[in-house]
């Protein structure tokens, strides 16, 4: 600020300023060919009064300048912020539904041990649906939509559990009606509370999907700020034109702070656009692949569980963990993806499927007691040790990648935000610079 | 003009800048795009409802339909059905895993026991000389039919089927039955505090909503000869004991062998009433299986004149009183 005190020079009158509101014609024709002469009649406005105009168009310029890569950079870190919060929540989503499946294979399994319900499983069980119930009140706090749909999952789990608690009561007391409790909690949950989960995943993906694109800078104030820039360089060159001098400091100050701050602003702009363009490719999307590939295994784990509770009557559900075991696997499958998901996660449920697929050749044989004994061993290296591991795992990945797709989204959100306001100074700076730099034409007509 | 000049280039610098924004800008997508989700059409339901079967015949009531002669039980004849299964090793049985006293997986041991699973355990012996050659598959009521139809190939998913099966000509039709090896008759299961002693009486009372297992000569029956109750299908007999106990229906009707199990689950039910229909129970095996339809008979033949029947009786059903003498058998097909 200190350089535009210093900068104008002493203005010296670019032509006879009394003269000029009245003599435009005899003075015009001095400098310039004689072709002015016969329009005389245009110039109605006199210097100073246009002058007077375009201050106060380099003014407002400037506060246009300002105020719209102030909307680009805030508006663009709230889509950034919403992306990333969306994203959360529709991984906090899957996750309840994977509480809840594995809650119910849990539930299943035990079934299959005998009325003795074995106290490890029925610590998982607790911790599985604790998980879920408290993540089901944190995300319907951060629901954005204000679905109602949270409410009726917190009430069906809550009969869920109530169902599964009769089941096990008369399990334990050897009434085999223990077991048609247990159909009825599962059917609640996979006929109602679960596809109600899937659509709300649905709906977070579509809103994440929706602040993903609009990461994207809107053009129009790109064009306004463009404008403001074009239209004070366009009050400098005509300043310069009528005062013979070359350079109007101030304005010039003002017009090349804001090329330099909306060259730097437009380079962030797009900078954190295409981070969200490669976080929803990359990391984002791996993090969906994962999540879904262990929503899909732990559906196929709960079902085995009901296969052999079904004892040789499971074949349909059986070609139902097919599906599940394939979609899983595709989804683990990364080649051809933007992303990369590790060969051991892939592998950890392979050496499950394999487990699975012993269980089910020894009931399919007939050997129901063995596959259940192979279905319910918590051993080392049993089929419930292998899933453990592989969801541990997937768990992690799911946490990283979901990590990083947020910290992708929330460093380009505040380093736009940052430039929304530098927009904003730079604005206001530009405005006081350039009606300064007008004044000072404008005194010399006093 | 440097001016000039350096206002084309600002231009062009700063529409370039906007032109890659403008390009990374891609295509937008849908969240179903990112997650990856194939539109695939709504799982249809496979559940093997089989709707009971139009009865094109009529059952002559205090009649049981006949079966095919008895064979000696002692023996093996070379190239028999019982020679094929005593080559695989196992007797292919399906069974209830949830009707307590008749076929129900005892829940302390993980075992299925009860009145149809120890004659299935004599007609193992038989075969076998060791009752436990049993590979067991849990089916529903309405699997029955289904589960001794045969295949393409012309197998069965099972050998024999005892699961509480009424002996009815329609049946007949499909399959083929063993002799009667126990004479059920269908009554009613009511809140312990209720008046009713009957389906009429429940009828009389109005709204009353009563439960059946769908597939199955009761359902039929009740929606045929009691108009006047509300008829609720469940896939079991069991769930129509958690839906009596959710009091979402006011009664069960079935077999006073099944009910007198859910009495023993529940001490707030009661079995009341005569019985009002004969339910001869009969062992379902495939229609062209003769010789096995034959050996089995003789296993129960033997069974009812040595004893084994009325202490197997004791065994199960003795809740329901002293064991009766063993149903006659009717042969003549």
């Amino acid at each position: 600020m200190s350089t535009t005190a210093a900068a104008p020079p002493p203005p010296v009158p670019q032509a006879f300023p009394q003269a000029n509101a009245t003599a435009q014609p005899a003075n015009a024709v001095q400098p310039q060919a004689a072709s002015t002469a016969p329009a005389p009649a245009k110039k109605t406005r006199s210097t100073p009064a246009t002058l007077r105009l375009l201050l106060a168009l380099s003014v407002l310029a400037s506060l246009a300048f300002g105020v719209a890569g102030f909307q680009t950079g805030s508006s663009q870190a709230r889509a950034t912020a919403d992306a990333s919060a969306e994203a959360a929540q529709l991984i906090g989503i899957q996750s309840v539904r994977n509480d809840l499946v594995s809650a119910d294979a849990i539930a299943a399994n035990a079934f299959l041990v005998g009325g003795l319900e074995p106290a490890d499983q029925r610590a998982e069980y607790d911790a599985a649906i604790d998980r879920a119930t408290r993540s089901l009140t944190t995300l319907s706090a951060d629901d954005k939509a204000g679905d109602t749909d949270f409410a009726q999952i917190n009430s069906e789990v809550a009969i869920y559990t109530g169902l599964i608690e009769q089941a096990r009561a008369n399990n334990r007391q050897g009434f085999p009606v223990g077991a048609a409790y247990l159909s009825q909690a599962s059917a609640l949950l996979n006929d109602s509370t679960l596809p109600q989960l899937e659509a709300l995943v649905l709906a977070s993906a579509d809103r994440a999907a929706g602040s993903f694109t609009a990461t994207t800078v809107s053009l129009v104030w790109l064009v306004i700020a463009l404008v403001a820039l074009i239209a004070l360089v366009w009050v400098h060159l005509w300043i310069t034109r009528r005062s013979h001098r070359y350079l109007n400091w101030p304005l010039l100050i003002a017009a090349v702070a804001m090329l330099v701050v909306g060259v730097i602003g437009v380079i962030t702009f797009s900078n954190t656009t295409g981070a969200a363009i490669e976080a929803r490719q990359n990391s984002y999307a791996k993090t969906l692949a994962i999540s879904q590939a262990y929503t899909s295994a732990t559906e196929a784990k709960s079902l085995e569980s009901f296969t052999l509770i079904k004892r040789g009557s499971g074949q349909t559900l059986e070609a139902e963990v097919q599906t599940a075991i394939a979609d899983a696997q595709a989804r683990l499958d990364s080649s051809g993806k933007n992303y990369l998901i590790g060969d051991d996660l892939g592998n950890g449920f392979d050496s499950w499927v394999e487990k699975h697929k012993e269980i089910r050749e020894k009931d399919d044989e007939g050997n129901w007691d063995e596959a259940v004994k192979l279905a319910t061993s918590q051993d080392a290296g049993s089929a419930n040790a292998v899933f453990d591991s592989f969801s541990e795992a997937a768990q992690d990945d799911i946490a990283s990648s979901s990590s990083a797709t947020q910290n992708a989204l929330d460093g380009g959100g505040a380093l736009s935000s940052l430039l929304g306001w530098v927009f904003l100074v730079a604005g206001l700076a530009a405005a006081v610079l350039s009606w300064r730099g007008v004044s000072l034409r404008l005194k010399e007509y006093r | 003009m440097s001016a000039i000049r350096s206002r084309t280039a600002r231009i062009g610098l700063i529409a370039a800048l906007v032109g890659t924004l403008a390009l990374t800008a891609c295509s937008p997508r849908s969240g179903s795009d990112d997650l990856g989700l194939t539109p695939t059409p709504s799982p249809t339901e496979t559940t093997p409802s089989a709707p009971a079967p139009a009865s094109t015949c009529e059952n002559v009531v205090g009649q049981v339909e006949p079966s095919y002669s008895p064979i000696s039980p002692d023996s093996i004849p070379a190239g028999s059905t019982m020679e094929a299964i005593k080559a695989q090793g196992v007797l292919r049985v399906g069974v209830s895993a949830d009707t307590l006293l008749m076929g129900s997986r005892n829940p302390l041991t993980g075992q299925i026991e009860g009145f149809d699973i120890d004659v299935l355990h004599e007609i193992s012996r038989a075969i076998f000389g060791d009752p436990n050659k049993l590979q067991f598959k849990v089916i529903t009521s309405a699997q029955r039919l289904d589960v001794l139809t045969p295949d393409a190939e012309g197998k069965t998913q099972v050998d024999i089927v005892a699961r509480t099966m009424t002996i009815n000509c329609a049946r007949w039709e499909t399959i083929a039955f063993s002799t009667e090896y126990y004479g059920a008759g269908q009554k009613v299961l009511v809140a312990s505090d209720s008046k009713a002693t009957s389906l009429r009486d429940l009828e009389g009372l109005g709204d009353k909503k009563v439960c059946a297992p769908a597939s199955t000569t009761t359902l039929t029956r009740l929606q045929d000869t009691y108009p006047g109750v509300e008829a609720v299908s469940a896939a079991t007999h069991t769930e129509c004991l958690v839906l009596f106990q959710q009091g979402k229906v006011d009664a069960i009707t079935g077999d006073d062998t099944i009910l007198a199990g859910f009495a023993a689950q529940d001490p707030y039910a009661k079995v009341v009433g005569d019985a009002f229909s004969d339910e001869p129970y009969g062992l379902g095996m495939p229609e062209d299986k003769v010789d096995l339809v034959r050996f089995v008979n003789g296993v129960l033949d033997r069974m009812r004149s040595d004893g084994t029947w009325t202490s197997l009786y004791d065994k199960w059903l003795g809740v329901l009183g002293p064991a009766p003498a063993p149903p006659a058998p009717v042969y003549g097909r």
